[in-house]
């Protein structure tokens, strides 16, 4: 165990599907925005419920309670980025069952953050 | 090239069920790379540093089954590097014989299967056509990302071995038989090298020269099944479940649709596919009126539905689906689609009235989400409606908006009436705006009466179909189906 993963598996995931859920109410909410950008943002929605879909109803409390380490001024393909990383700092066994798709589905929400960066 | 497909097309001994084209087994190489990425334990090491080797000889292999116009050299380095390797593995027994690892051994099956499928379809030096040649640089840029993503989690590996043994020494002065800290160096050494010629490479490729990777034409109503189908779903998933986070999820795919689907229409007004001066002084003024309209209420549901967004799987499928669809036309393997390359890709005289008809279905859905959030029995998480109330209302002087206690516990509770007519104004000002493009994007279902050429086009007459798209060549050796 080394510092990257010296939080346990669950609390990472709620940690992603916290930095995802930043990640879709990240655009500006009045005015023009970047089609690609908004299409990632619901793309960041999409992950984040599936990710969510895997943790017990009695943690939705404590999902509020998570402190993000997502600078105010990220955008939201930086927000996606920290996403894909926190979700590296275990192994796809180590979290909720079901996890590996919603992984797949992440990095591939990646990619296309990365394509339109 | 990317396009070949496996099955009964291919000679040789593939499987005969796999009908996988080389562009899925590159993808799925890439996967089962990316995979080594999650989990790097020591113990692995041996396994991966065995394997790694056969990796870059089906990489090399595969790289030079297909014409080069370039001449890159970077594989072959990498090729020679990893053959000097092996020398040395034979020369000191490390890792010696055993497993190898599962991950990369998918990787040198899937790379081996899409050299067989080429190999019997083209000749290595035959001259490519523009398409293929872009194809096959495509191809050639997702293979070296196989390598190096392949490097760096062998690489991972062994760092962690190699760290291992060295603290060994250190308490025994020895290490057990088959272990060694020095060839693990050597060869940690020799990856790191492989990963930065194949990082070298990919500078400035990837991801954009995926662009050019031959792509199979949009379905041409897959765009119209999931307008339907969203439409018809977001109505039943309100109807029976009208909890805050499926009202906001739904805001949100329309709002994409809104957003995306302008893209769509503006392609087609640039390319004029349809009324250039209608879209530029009637729609584009009501789509962006749309546009923030949706965004006033998303942005005050995003408060109110707090992180715990669980959406209706149903409904989470179907915008999932109509946001694929989108995509599938404005966007590109390496970024976002420009109108000539949307056309290619969707007749956009079919498409325009689909996203419109998406788009004016805002009228009755506004109804239906004024219904909803006005409500009285609708709940949501108790600090969600408390930083909603915060940041749209002024706090009443004789109680708070929302129960201390249900706050500390976050407990559902209903909305304030204060909120819910907030709410309601908002939804107002969607249908109001929704109404106005209506009317406004009255000329492009006009248009698809008369262009439609019928309700299911065959992959050539689809083609045929798209208009001002620079003259398509025909299609390479490499390219066909």
């Amino acid at each position: 165990m080394n510092e990257l993963n010296a939080v346990d598996p669950t609390t990472t995931w709620m940690q992603i599907v916290a930095i995802l859920t930043a990640a879709a109410d990240r655009p500006p909410t009045r005015g023009a925005v970047e089609p690609d950008l908004h299409s990632l943002a619901l793309g960041a929605q999409i992950v984040a419920s599936r990710a969510l879909a895997l943790l017990p109803v009695d943690t939705d409390g404590d999902l509020e309670d998570v402190v993000l380490d997502v600078g105010a001024s990220s955008t939201v393909i930086d927000v996606i980025r920290a996403a894909g990383r926190a979700a590296r700092r275990h192994p796809a066994e180590a979290f909720p069952a079901g996890a590996a798709a919603v992984i797949a589905e992440l990095e591939d929400l990646v990619a296309e953050a990365e394509a339109v960066s | 090239m990317t396009a070949m497909p496996g099955s009964s097309h291919a000679a040789g001994s593939l499987e005969p069920d796999d009908e996988r084209t080389v562009g899925d087994l590159l993808l799925d190489a890439d996967t089962a790379a990316r995979e080594l990425l999650w989990d790097a334990p020591p113990d692995t090491a041996k396994a991966k540093a065995r394997s790694w080797g056969e990796v870059v000889e089906a990489a090399a292999d595969l790289w030079s089954s297909f014409p080069d116009r370039t001449g890159n050299p970077s594989m072959e380095r990498i090729h020679k590097l990893t053959l000097g390797m092996h020398r040395t593995q034979q020369r000191t027994g490390w890792p010696g014989a055993g497993e190898g690892d599962p991950r990369l051994e998918r990787v040198v099956e899937n790379l081996s299967r899409a050299t067989e499928m080429i190999a019997v379809r083209r000749h290595p030096t035959a001259p490519l056509s523009e398409p293929g040649h872009l194809d096959s640089e495509a191809a050639r840029i997702r293979l070296m990302h196989v390598v190096y993503v392949a490097s760096h989690g062998v690489g991972q590996a062994l760092w962690q071995y190699n760290r291992d043994m060295r603290r060994v020494l250190d308490a025994k002065q020895r290490l057990n038989p088959g272990q060694s800290a020095d060839q693990s160096h050597n060869l940690l050494v020799r990856v790191g090298t492989a990963e930065q010629l194949a990082a070298s490479y990919l500078q400035g490729r990837w991801p954009a020269g995926l662009t050019g990777q031959h792509r199979d034409l949009v379905e041409p109503d897959r765009l119209e099944q999931a307008v339907a189908c969203w439409d018809v779903q977001a109505r039943r998933t309100l109807a029976a479940s009208p909890t805050a986070a499926n009202v906001l999820f739904t805001v949100k795919v329309e709002r994409d649709l809104t957003v995306t689907g302008g893209r769509i229409l503006a392609a087609a007004a640039q390319l004029g596919a349809v009324d250039s001066d209608q879209h530029a002084q009637r729609l584009q003024p009501a789509l962006e009126s749309l546009d923030e309209a949706w965004a006033r209420l998303g942005g005050d549901l995003e408060q109110i539905a707090g992180r715990a967004r669980r959406v209706d799987p149903e409904l989470l499928r179907s915008g999932a689906e109509l946001r694929a669809s989108l995509r599938e036309i404005t966007a590109d393997l390496g970024g976002h689609a420009s109108p000539e390359t949307m056309a290619q890709r969707a007749d956009l005289r079919v498409a325009s009235p689909e996203v419109q008809r998406g788009l004016v279905a805002a009228v009755d859905l506004g109804y239906v989400l004024r219904d909803v959030v006005t409500d009285p029995e609708l709940t949501a998480p108790a600090r969600g409606v408390q930083a909603a109330c915060a940041r749209l209302l002024v706090q009443p002087d004789d109680a708070a908006w929302v129960d201390p206690r249900d706050l500390q516990a976050n407990s559902p509770v209903t909305l304030p009436e204060a909120l819910r007519k907030s709410l309601a104004d908002r939804s107002a000002d969607v249908v109001a705006a929704a109404v106005r493009l209506d009317s406004a994007s009255t000329f492009l279902g006009a248009d698809r009466e008369v262009n439609v050429a019928g309700p299911l086009l065959t992959g050539r007459a689809h083609e045929e179909l798209a208009i001002s798209a620079p003259l398509a060549l025909g299609k390479g050796y490499g390219c066909e189906r």
